[in-house]
């Protein structure tokens, strides 16, 4: 006899069990696909058939052994290989993640330092015009500036850090929504239901995207810094005119009229 | 003692009973062979479901995952590439006429540079939302495979009424068995009944004396 439909109910609980194993197993291989490494993810369940011996009628004293008859029953154990290669995946998954980010800092940062560069070239000039350079002035446009570098690093090293975590937790969704899947059988709402969220999905992506917005103008305060310099150029070389024209020397004026 | 008729309409009775009876078993037995089919038959559509998902399942396998990564970066680098390299406005308008040659050469130059500035950012740009349009691939595939799925299930659920329709007929008995198994059991009670509860009637013959007077 080909055993597991025991107990008089037709096979009714050899299938159940079938069933949950097959949605225990396509559950554990869904996860190791997305390196998940907690090993009792992986408790499958496997069939097997043992030989067990079929007495004589009952009612004796010492029934005999008639026969065997093969029983399949369903036993959980770890899967290791599986385990094994979802940590690998995990690892796999983390590298990408990790050179996702630096793609997004490494964007992020080109802008910011071409603006940091075109802001530093500004300023020297600017300062070179206001008779500036080499002064307090300086010391302190150069420390306005390295500050709003940094703050803007920051900025980003964060905002690459959430776009990472954003695609996680869209992986993590995609994960679910596998699962979903498997535990739901052939449901037809179900299945309709994840087709929607594969698509609303793709709505969230374009909102979260690492890109939306772009880099701005970092060192826009640094334009009233050109205006205020530009004006003040303008006020000492009206100076410097006034000066020669009632005879005094403008040229031993080094400084600047406006800060 | 009872006559060779009597154990006739008592067999009629008794069989026709088993009659109705082996008629309702074998009913019981084909609605529960209908619906084991019929869970079977879901089974096949579950499984064909849980084949799709897994199917699917190996687009986030993380190797081909990663290559799937690289391609989309560089589709969209190429993409952006083409709109640097498209372009033609953008720039100042360029001296004209009798200028120097460290003019042209520094023209030339800026030129050069602000093409290669463009393909970097272009890179860069590109590598940014390459993992972006991943996802929205695999999610257009998992609305694709979403859909195949959906499919399946109205499938299963098309079987599933038409299994459950056929479950219903075959739990009907045969009218004509039955009918002969009531026939058979009803005559043969009948007959049984009527043969025990009207025998030939037996009379006691009682000496009766008449009374004296009372007490």
């Amino acid at each position: 006899m080909c055993g597991g439909g025991g107990g008089g109910d037709n096979g009714a609980q050899a299938r159940a069990d079938e069933e949950k194993s097959r949605i225990q197993n396509a559950t554990a291989q869904i996860n190791a696909i997305f390196g998940l490494t907690d090993p009792s993810v992986y408790t499958v369940s496997k069939k097997v058939t043992e030989s067990v011996p079929r007495y004589s009628s009952s009612g004796e004293d010492a029934p005999a052994i008639t026969g065997y008859d093969n029983v399949d029953r369903y036993v959980t154990e770890l899967d290791q290989p599986l385990l094994d290669t979802a940590t690998q995946n995990k690892a796999a998954i983390e590298k990408t993640y990790g050179t996702t980010r630096d793609d997004i800092l490494n964007y992020f940062k080109n802008q910011l330092n071409q603006q940091s560069e075109v802001a530093n070239r500004d300023v020297s000039q600017r300062l070179a015009q206001s008779g500036l350079t080499g002064g307090s002035h300086q010391t302190d446009t150069n420390a306005d500036l390295s500050r709003t570098y940094n703050d803007a690093l920051l900025g980003y090293t964060n905002t690459a850090d959430t776009s990472v975590n954003n695609l996680k937790s869209g992986d993590e969704q995609a994960r679910l929504n596998l699962i979903s899947q498997i535990t739901s059988g052939a449901d037809q709402a179900s299945a309709i239901s994840a087709a929607n969220t594969a698509l609303s999905n793709n709505a969230s992506l374009a909102s979260s995207s690492a890109m939306q917005g772009g880099i701005g103008n970092v060192f826009g305060n640094f334009g009233s810094l050109y205006n205020t310099s530009q004006e003040t150029a303008g006020r000492n070389a009206a100076y410097n005119r006034t000066m020669a024209a009632l005879g005094l020397n403008p040229g031993s004026y080094s400084g600047s009229l406006v800060r | 003692m009872c006559t060779g008729l009597e154990a006739a309409a008592i067999a009629a009775m008794v069989g026709g009973t088993a009659i109705k009876s082996r008629e309702e078993s074998r009913a019981a037995k084909r609605v529960q062979s209908a619906i084991e089919t019929g869970n079977k038959n879901q089974d096949v559509y579950a499984n064909q479901k849980r084949d799709l998902v897994l199917k699917n399942l190996k687009q986030y396998d993380p190797t081909s995952r990663a290559t799937d990564q690289t391609t989309a970066q560089n589709t969209a680098t190429d993409t952006l590439a083409k709109a640097v390299g498209d372009a033609t406005g953008g720039r100042g308008t360029e001296a004209t006429g009798k200028v120097s040659s460290d003019y042209l050469t520094g023209e030339a130059s800026s030129k050069a540079n602000e093409l290669k500035r463009s393909s970097i950012l272009a890179t860069l740009m590109g590598k940014v939302r390459g993992p972006t349009d991943l996802r929205f691939n695999e999610n257009l595939k998992n609305a694709q495979f979403g859909s195949q799925a959906a499919g399946v299930g109205a499938n299963a659920n098309i079987q599933a009424r038409a299994d459950a329709l056929k479950a219903q007929r075959t739990g009907q008995v045969d009218p004509r068995v039955m009918l002969l198994g009531q026939l058979l059991s009803t005559g043969g009670q009948a007959y049984a009944t009527g043969s025990f509860k009207n025998p030939k009637p037996q009379y006691r013959t009682f000496d009766t004396q008449p009374g004296t007077g009372y007490d």
